[in-house]
């Protein structure tokens, strides 16, 4: 196994993935780094979908310590920067689209945010599968009703936080 | 009477899932199917809209600051030779670090590399160094006895800090290069110091990665590379080219 490759090509992705889960940046690389620390001692014979096994277990066991709710949605209430040109805008335009999506995954079960975002990594039904822990076959409809959970969540929380911010 | 297909085998082919002759039999039913048709692009329209959202939470690593700092979190085997042990953070970085080797040697001959095979890539997990070998290591760097190495990933903090109380001491002519991309492995955050005491006839010359962008030698970087030698020699070190030149991080 070369791991060197192994890491160029799977790194990113590992990190995407624990980012979208912890929403921080930092933690995801150290975690990610951690995922390919134990893959050097364990060897295993199928390391990509290892990986992202183990980084689900990682961040379940970081995540449920400081990720849900409060701190997410700490992010859409904080002020926005000062938008002085275009490049500004846009990227403040890019930054409350990223806040609300992980307000709408924050509400979702975790098996809901592992099928959606390993998925989004291109993971197949098998190594999904291999991670909620349930038969290959569930995951089709499993995996629908994540993402319409997760469209439902990104069309109702705009309106819930408006009126949040309207009644405080 | 038509048979249409399940709705989990209509999602599954959407993801691009079955074995090439189930799709090939949906494939075929789809092409007479309007219904089972639109159910597949009201699928197809939801996963992207779902991929969509997703990809607005991004963020893009450095895979080459990720591998350097797993690197030092595995750290080196103690048995393998110091020198050819300290090469392998080189040769098992990114693609990109052996080719700054390589531009490396071209202008810095003292950093040859020992001969004989490189080592894997990854080295499997080591017990650290003992604590008196690694002081006793810092101690030969402090007054110059030992003339080149690579820190262990255990020694990585202790021979920092020990540079930077060099540094610091205000005996030594700095000159810090920071940050070029002098390993071509892309965005300019490599670090080259050099610290010259006159008086002493020795200069202490470090490649380090500069992985807190801090644009200076700081506890939090990965030092790839220390080498000692006479003023006149460290001079001739000084030659920082190969893959650019110093300028701002990228």
């Amino acid at each position: 196994m070369n791991v060197e490759r192994l890491f160029a090509s799977v790194y990113p992705g590992l990190v995407r993935f624990l980012y979208r889960r912890l929403g921080d940046r930092d933690v995801a690389e150290d975690l990610a780094q951690e995922a390919f620390i134990r893959l050097v001692d364990k060897q295993p014979a199928h390391p990509e979908g290892w990986l992202f096994v183990v980084a689900a277990n990682l961040a379940r066991d970081h995540g449920r310590r400081a990720m849900r709710g409060a701190r997410r949605l700490q992010l859409l209430a904080n002020d926005a920067p000062q938008a002085d040109d275009w490049t500004a805008e846009r990227q403040l335009v890019q930054d409350e689209q990223a806040a609300a999506v992980r307000a709408a995954l924050a509400r979702l079960s975790e098996r809901d945010v592992n099928l959606l975002l390993l998925h989004q990594e291109g993971l197949s039904y098998a190594q999904l599968a291999a991670v909620v822990e349930v038969a290959p076959s569930s995951i089709a409809p499993l995996l629908a009703r994540a993402r319409a959970r997760l469209l439902k969540a990104l069309r109702t929380l705009p309106k819930e936080l408006s009126d949040d911010r309207a009644s405080a | 009477m038509i048979v249409h297909p399940r709705k989990a085998a209509l999602r599954a082919y959407t993801d691009g899932e079955g074995a090439p002759a189930e799709r090939a039999e949906l494939r075929q039913h789809l092409a007479a199917c309007a219904e089972c048709r639109a159910r597949v692009e009201a699928f197809a329209a939801e996963r992207a809209a779902v991929g969509s959202a997703l990809a607005s939470v991004a963020v893009a690593p450095d895979v080459a600051a990720g591998w350097a700092r797993m690197q030092a979190r595995i750290g080196t085997p103690v048995a393998a030779p110091r020198r050819a042990a300290g090469w392998s953070w080189w040769s098992a970085g990114a693609g990109s670090l052996a080719t700054a080797a390589v531009a490396l040697l071209a202008v810095v001959p003292v950093l040859r590399a020992p001969g004989g095979p490189l080592p894997p890539p990854v080295a499997a997990p080591a017990p650290a160094p003992e604590p008196d070998s690694v002081l006793e290591r810092v101690q030969r760097l402090v007054v110059g006895r030992e003339t080149a190495f690579v820190p262990a990933a255990a020694e990585q903090r202790l021979v920092t800090a020990a540079l930077l109380a060099l540094r610091d001491r205000g005996e030594a002519e700095v000159r810090n290069l920071c940050c070029g991309d002098y390993d071509a492995g892309g965005p300019s955050d490599d670090g080259f110091l050099t610290l010259n005491r006159p008086s002493q006839d020795v200069a202490t010359v470090v490649v380090y990665e500069d992985l807190d962008k801090s644009g200076d030698l700081s506890p939090g970087d990965l030092i790839r590379f220390v080498s000692q030698r006479g003023v006149a020699e460290g001079a001739a070190l000084d030659l920082p080219v190969a893959g650019g030149t110093p300028g701002p991080q990228t």
